[in-house]
């Protein structure tokens, strides 16, 4: 093993710290989350007129049912309203996050239960987490000294190297 | 007057009047690469053959509902053919509210579509309480919904959720697929884009593991005494619409395949250990045990011996068998564990939810137009469709539940060994 890093070692003999590992597995875990790993593939066609773009595309002429009732002007402008707000769209993460924060110093808000969310999330487990390589998916016995991650063989070091290691830091 | 029921699902919607059959389609819109012009709304997919590089647009995000235009789009392709103003709608709804996310689902309803009066709760409650119906010894009952977009594990008395043993996982089905296009694509080919594929390739390739050690060794093992290797041939899109499974074979071929090896077992493995990909949480059989030692302990052998195991997770092979067995492991020797049997885990909560509309048992009933109109979403949020309650006297109301349940339990057992 010594020999693979020799004649390299400048590059090879940096470690990466704690905090960067630690983004570096935020960021693995928030990738499972997306719902597409590409982007919608025609979102930056815009301006051209024969290709209208994704929502508008599709935000369909909503069949008007004709107001039923009395009120038909105030529904009539309720839904517009309405348009306009279902048209808002944001992260999960990010509605959550600036909710919490706004509560945060609000004395009612404990009774209100809006912090059901946080304490529904599963607590950790008292068994250690298993260590897999990070190549292959077999048991990983030996650590990367540089970036942490667990690789099984020297074969699968060699691939790690070669493909992985700190390519994912930067 | 007919009603619909809806189960609206983070990947799919079931969808049916109550006394017809239900329909599962995806809660979803795709673009095809290869197609610019046209979306496909929902079932519109059965159109489009060519499923690669799909691009998904959801409605919903982490189970909850935050793209409200693309859900409206949704609803008014599915809708078609229901006559909303002569129907009540029927709606599944998160288990909690969180306050932070607007509900336009009332407005929506009301109208945009017109529908004459709406019902909303959380599936599980459609769960529980079809159950408490059908017989007095499923007053008690512990769903496990593990679905698309998290695993929620969920204890009920009658029907009503009891908050305090509400647990989520954060895992379902999207986390794996997610995983599973990251293990392909670094160890054979990219297949990044191609989420709808790899789905496919999960649901066909994939089990949960009995002993996971012994098929760790067994996947380490060369040719023939390898039991667990399978190739999945990819899908061409001319012959094969979707890909299939098959062992491996010598002979060389022209078929683009990927080798399924430990990635069959070691996926939905996430599931029961997320903290081995670094989801530092619960798994599934511990989040039971953990759920019912939160709740009175008088109520947690009911729980125990009436598991409701549902949602599109559940479907890998051997996964009630792992789960009965790791909450086996982890309650009370003195406990029972039973897992009820369900004819299809994708649609029970639209069953139960169906046969509660039957009945009229719906839990809270349902919103007229005209009430809607007088109060506005207000009223139906706080007043009817309350799913949990932080009240002092909730507390004595449901201690009060409590011993008439294990009461009645006790007599029950008296009566079962006379
Ligand atoms: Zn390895
Ligand atoms: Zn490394």
């Amino acid at each position: 093993m010594r020999s693979a890093t020799r004649g390299q070692r400048d590059e090879k003999t940096r470690v990466v710290d704690a905090s960067v590992r630690f983004m570096r597995q935020k960021r693995q875990r928030d990738a499972l989350e997306n719902d597409n790993f590409h982007e919608d593939p025609h979102a930056n066609i815009v301006l051209q007129k024969n290709v209208p773009k994704f929502e508008e595309e599709d935000m369909p002429a909503v069949k008007r049912r004709k107001p039923s009732t009395p009120g038909a002007k105030t529904e009539l402008g309720r839904r517009k309203k309405l348009e306009s707000k279902l048209r808002f769209r944001r992260k999960f993460t990010a509605l959550h996050e600036e909710y919490n924060q706004s509560k945060i110093n609000d004395p009612e808000a404990s009774i209100k239960g809006y912090q059901a969310y946080e304490e529904a999330a599963a607590p950790p487990s008292t068994v250690p987490p298993r260590k897999f390589c990070g190549v292959c998916g077999c048991f990983g016995g030996y650590t990367c000294i540089r970036c942490g991650t667990r690789f099984c063989s020297i074969e699968c070091r060699e691939v790690h190297n070669d493909t992985r290691c700190l390519k994912w830091t930067c | 007057m007919k009603t619909l029921v809806v189960d609206n699902g983070g990947y799919s919607i079931k969808i049916g009047y109550a006394d017809g059959e239900c329909r599962t389609v995806p809660n979803a819109v795709f673009k095809s690469r290869t197609d610019r012009k046209r979306a496909y709304i929902s079932d519109q997919l059965d159109e489009l053959n060519e499923r690669t590089g799909l691009f998904y647009s959801l409605p919903c995000e982490r189970g909850y509902l935050v793209n409200w235009d693309i859900q409206r789009q949704i609803w008014e392709h599915l809708f078609t053919g229901y006559q909303p103003s002569e129907t009540r709608i029927a709606l599944s709804d998160p288990i909690y509210t969180v306050p932070a996310i607007n509900d336009y689902s009332g407005e929506i309803l009301f109208e945009d579509f017109g529908f004459s009066a709406v019902h909303k709760s959380a599936a599980p409650r459609w769960i529980g309480c079809a159950a408490a119906a059908v017989s007095s010894s499923n007053r008690l009952c512990l769903v496990v919904d593990s679905g698309y977009s998290f695993t929620h594990v969920v204890p009920l008395l009658d029907g009503q959720i009891l908050q305090s043993g509400v647990l989520r996982i954060d895992v379902g089905g999207k986390v794996l697929t997610n995983l599973l296009k990251e293990w392909i694509s670094y160890r054979e080919i990219n297949m990044r884009e191609e989420t709808y594929v790899v789905n496919e390739c999960k649901e066909d390739c994939c089990y949960v593991s009995i002993d996971f050690d012994i098929d760790m060794k067994i996947s380490r093992l060369k040719n023939e005494t390898n039991t667990i290797r399978r190739e999945y041939v990819l899908p061409d899109f001319r012959q094969n619409m979707r890909g299939f499974v098959r062992n491996p074979v010598r002979e060389k071929d022209d078929l683009q395949k990927v080798s399924m090896n430990l990635e069959r077992f070691s996926l939905p493995e996430v599931l029961f250990k997320p903290n081995d990909i670094g989801i530092d949480q619960l798994g599934i059989g511990e989040a039971v045990v953990e759920s019912t030692k939160r709740i009175h302990e008088h109520l947690a052998p009911g729980l125990l011996q009436n598991i409701y195991v549902v949602g599109g997770s559940s479907l890998f092979p051997n996964f009630r068998q792992r789960l009965e067995r790791e909450v086996r492991s982890g309650a009370p020797d003195l406990y029972g564990v039973g897992l009820a049997s369900i004819p299809n885990p994708i649609t029970h909560a639209w069953t139960s939810g169906a046969m509660l509309a039957k009945s009229d048992e719906l839990p809270g009933g349902f919103m007229t137009r005209t009430e809607y109109l007088e109060c506005g979403e207000d009223f139906m949020l706080e007043q009817r469709f309350l799913e949990f309650n932080d009240d002092p006297d909730y507390a004595e109301y449901l201690t009060n539940k409590l011993t008439k349940a294990t009461s009645k339990s006790d007599d029950a057992f008296v009566q079962s060994t006379n």
